[in-house]
């Protein structure tokens, strides 16, 4: 899975904010507020991985279990699903 | 103050009845707005004294509802609290006394002590009182721009209406950043119309950039030189991303590549708006407009000379190429000019020239002299100086002079039409103005419509097409009612007296 074109990702005074334009415009005309965890996920997310990929890594950079890790993953690919920003 | 006419009124006020009736027109405010209020008037039962509300007929058989401010053996000298000059009176003349009024729905007496206070401070001011949310507003904005603390806001507060200027001046975003701050908070729906505001514009700018990257990198892929203007630059000198709200993105491009522009804008998804003028217009869903220059001026301003060659003065950049910081600043200052003196302007360009001003000054190798002779040569020197001095007062003591303040902050950012159309009717008459507007000379008519310049015996018939193609375009057809409508309209008491 991989996030649709055109997720533009920024770090503004230490926190994450998403905003969407092109084929994701399409799809999501808001703006997301992400922590330091599920931004690290989205930017995972801008090429094509799967989901026990993405849990390794959150797993190498933030020294948690693999429950948190699979629980941020989820919680973080929902979020874009549910939006339709997910292309499978 | 104007009521609304009725030939019985002054029959039942001689009947020694009470009238309650609704205002009209602004010349009453801050007191009485027209929306919400109406005053109760009876036959004066008493010798009129200062501070009174009276009514009488103007010589053109309309009821005019004014202030007392003096009196003179039998001549009464009026005005309306929100104007400036006086009306004389005689005592015979009037024909009602005001001796309370309904203010959102609340019932003031004439001997309310409150409105007392108030009837003391307009006649102490002598001038249209300043509503407390102007001079906080100025506040806001100043804590915002210089990171400081915004002060609690004044009791009694109308947050709505700040909100509201906020908007109509486009620095919500701005001040979004310290309204979180304050203590006590402002209501839940004020926070969150903030909020809302610094999103979208946060939003906005991270798309626009994300955009026009695409748009630089087709520009230097075909060597096509550009230089960002305005917002674009502007925008990276405010505390944080999001707080400088724009409509739209300008470019400066070497207009010999317009077709060339076009192919690289058309490839992006762009829709071609407009190729005539100073400027192209492209747009894209959902939020896309990029006006690419061909000239920083039209050639009926002043200013087109100095900026013509502005590609050999042009510096490097990590991105591709820049303005000097002095030739942005001079630009800036003569771009505001044009709007300001066209049609007003509001507090976001003070913002702007203060944090401009701010950044030059921080730059040890900036040719203050270079920039000062420029100004000097483009008839900017005394508008700078002025505007400065404005920006000094509102951002270094959070206080601006009354007589400015009335005239910027009733503006909004874009100023209006009206003052734009009020000042130009002033000099032309109304029938001058109105031709003005539908036959414009020459040489704007060449900037409408390059193709007219080699065959200027075709003028009439672009004036049709313009007049024509107008009609055709609801946004055109909208802007020329409202401006139709100001011809039409007998300018308010306060515009006219300015």
């Amino acid at each position: 899975m991989k996030l649709k074109k055109g997720l533009i990702l920024s770090e503004i005074d230490g926190k994450y904010v998403a905003v969407a334009a092109d084929d994701a415009g399409k799809s999501f005309s808001g703006m997301m507020k992400l922590n330091k965890t599920a931004a690290f996920i989205t930017e995972r997310l801008q090429r094509q991985t799967t989901l026990e990929e993405l849990v390794e890594a959150v797993t190498e950079k933030y020294d948690v279990t693999q429950e948190m890790a699979l629980q941020s993953v989820t919680d973080t690919v929902e979020v874009f699903r549910r939006v339709n920003l997910i292309e499978e | 103050m104007k009521t609304s006419k009725a030939t019985s009124l002054e029959k039942v006020l001689r009947s020694g009845e009470a009238v309650v009736r609704p205002v009209s027109g602004v010349s009453m405010l801050p007191m009485l707005d027209e929306h919400t209020d109406a005053v109760r008037l009876i036959t004066p039962d008493r010798e009129i004294e200062v501070g009174d509300v009276v009514m009488y007929k103007s010589s053109k058989n309309r009821y005019i509802l004014h202030r007392v401010c003096k009196i003179d053996k039998n001549t009464l000298i009026i005005r309306g609290d929100n104007c400036v000059s006086f009306e004389y009176v005689l005592k015979r003349n009037i024909i009602a006394l005001m001796d309370g009024y309904i203010k959102n729905g609340r019932y003031i007496p004439a001997d309310d002590v409150s409105y007392r206070e108030y009837v003391r401070k307009v006649l102490a001011t002598g001038k249209p009182l300043i509503p407390d949310e102007w001079s906080y507003i100025i506040l806001l904005y100043k804590a915002a721009i210089t990171g400081g603390k915004a002060p609690p806001a004044p009791a009694g507060t109308d947050w709505k209406k700040v909100a509201s200027l906020c908007e109509r001046h486009k620095i919500s975003s701005a001040v979004a950043t310290v309204i979180p701050e304050l203590n006590p908070p402002p209501p839940e729906d004020i926070c969150l119309r903030f909020s809302e505001s610094f999103n979208l514009s946060l939003k906005r700018t991270l798309l626009f950039d994300a955009e026009r990257s695409k748009i630089s990198s087709g520009l230097k892929r075909e060597h096509i030189r550009f230089l960002p203007l305005k917002a674009i630059i502007i925008k990276e000198l405010y505390p944080k991303q999001g707080m400088r709200e724009f409509a739209d993105n300008d470019i400066l491009y070497d207009k010999t590549r317009q077709n060339d522009l076009v192919r690289i804008m058309t490839s992006l998804g762009y829709k071609v708006e407009s190729l005539q003028g100073v400027h192209d217009v492209f747009y894209k869903e959902p939020i896309f407009n990029f006006e690419m220059h061909k000239a920083l001026f039209s050639e009926d301003l002043p200013y087109a000379d100095f900026f013509s060659d502005i590609f050999n003065r042009a510096v490097s950049d990590p991105n591709g190429e820049r303005m000097s910081d002095e030739d942005f600043y001079l630009h800036f200052s003569a771009h505001y000019a044009k709007h300001h003196e066209r049609a007003g302007s509001g507090l976001r360009p003070l913002g702007d020239l203060y944090l401009l001003q701010r950044y030059n000054n921080n730059n040890k190798t900036f040719n203050r002299r270079y920039v000062d002779e420029s100004l000097e040569k483009l008839g900017l020197a005394e508008f700078e100086r002025k505007m400065l001095s404005v920006c000094d007062s509102m951002f270094e003591n959070g206080q601006v002079d009354d007589d400015i303040l009335r005239q910027i902050i009733p503006l909004g950012v874009y100023g209006s039409r009206k003052i734009s159309a009020i000042n130009a009717i002033r000099k032309k008459g109304r029938f001058g103005y109105l031709l003005s507007r539908l036959f414009l000379p020459y040489r704007n008519m060449t900037a409408l419509f390059p193709i007219l310049k080699p065959l200027p015996f075709l003028l009439p018939v672009f004036w049709v097409i313009r007049i024509v193609k107008a009609i055709a375009n609801s946004k055109k057809r909208a802007l020329a009612k409202e401006e139709l409508d100001i011809i039409a309209q007998k300018p308010t008491a306060y515009l006219a007296d300015k």
